[in-house]
């Protein structure tokens, strides 16, 4: 029984629009994982991980301004919703009570 | 314009041809954002490299658009209304219904017992004939109904129904009727059926297929006539059905 679907590529896109706040948009988002995670993302991997969100309802947009570098296209901001911020805390904390129970014994492995 | 230099004219093309309407300004923005700063950074040969791979990485399900007119989806709504309205139909006019789906029954009744009889008798399947009869009493009453309605078909025809909805208008009627006459109708020749089986010490075992083949019979016969009906209807001139008072 899932309440929120959320992979693990779409927690990491939805925490760095939330990193971001007032500046998601594509590349911003795109440049924020590849810096902080050190991981290349796809153009196609990023825009489809949004357009998912978004139509799951996690994420809202609005259109930006046009730029001359964008050859006068818009930028599209994608900001979190409630039900976003619901299903972050629902990840988050079914991690944690994960992390609580496992024995501390598990933990202590040695390297030889 | 500040720069010339645009991305590979083919591939970008490709990326407008195959992106979904809705985000097609907004990715193509950030694509042209990244080309230019790795036009700055890294020249233009890796720059173009990128896009392609951009472009061709972008090319998944989600982000590629929708097929144009696909309709499935909204047919099985349209037909699901259909069974609603014409099961409503045969709510409101209870007497008629009831006579009708008495007839009916008692047709296919008859067919499948003509039909176990003869096969009875000669052994070999040749419930064709009982079928025949059967269908001739829907085929007068699609008629009849295609008759009285036809002030309707025209008015229908008029306001741009085309000569599917048409047909489709019609049959769903019946194939509700015939449908609901077929549950009736089989329990009953079967029990008669079992009767008069009880006369012979030796006798047929009742296969599941003669009603099988009855109910599809009924059905396929029903379509055929009242398609050919509707059709008749549907292709005339509306003009002479409402002119005509």
């Amino acid at each position: 029984m899932k309440k929120f679907q959320l992979g693990e590529f779409e927690e990491v896109v939805m925490l760095t629009v939330g990193v971001l706040y007032d500046e998601a948009y594509g590349v911003s988002i795109k440049k924020e994982i590849e810096t902080r995670l050190s991981r290349s993302v796809s153009v196609g991997a990023l825009q489809t991980a949004l357009k998912r969100l978004e139509d799951k309802g996690y994420l809202k947009s609005r259109d930006g301004e046009a730029t001359e570098e964008r050859a006068g296209r818009p930028k599209k901001y994608f900001q979190i919703t409630a039900l976003g911020k619901r299903a972050l805390e629902y990840m988050r904390s079914t991690r944690e009570e994960l992390w609580s129970a496992i024995p501390k014994v598990a933990l202590k492995i040695s390297y030889e | 314009m500040k720069n010339t230099v645009t991305p590979p004219k083919l591939f970008l093309c490709f990326f407008r041809w195959y992106c979904h309407p809705k985000l097609l300004k907004y990715i193509e923005g950030d694509l042209m954002e990244l080309y230019d700063e790795r036009l700055n950074e890294s020249g233009k040969r890796k720059a173009d490299i990128k896009f392609i791979m951009d472009v061709l990485l972008l090319f998944r399900p989600g982000i590629i658009r929708p097929k144009e007119n696909y309709q499935h989806v909204n047919q099985y709504a349209m037909f699901r209304s259909y069974f609603k309205v014409g099961w409503r139909n045969l709510l409101r006019n209870r007497g008629y219904s009831f006579i009708n789906m008495g007839g009916l029954a008692m047709g296919i009744t008859v067919a499948m017992l003509i039909g176990l009889w003869i096969h009875d008798e000669l052994s070999f399947e040749k419930n064709t004939l009982a079928i025949a009869i059967c269908c001739l009493g829907i085929f007068g009453l699609a008629s009849f109904t295609a008759e009285q309605r036809t002030k309707e078909i025209g008015i229908r025809k008029v306001l741009g129904a085309s000569v599917t909805n048409l047909w489709q208008m019609l049959s769903k009627d019946f194939l509700l009727l015939v449908i609901f006459s077929c549950f009736i109708a089989a329990p009953v020749s079967y029990y008669f059926l079992q009767q008069w089986l009880m006369k012979y010490e030796y006798r047929t075992e009742i296969g599941v297929w003669v009603f099988v083949a009855a109910a599809s019979g009924a059905l396929l016969i029903t379509l055929v006539t009242v398609s050919y009906q509707a059709i008749k209807a549907a292709v005339a001139n509306p003009i002479r059905s409402l002119r005509t008072e």
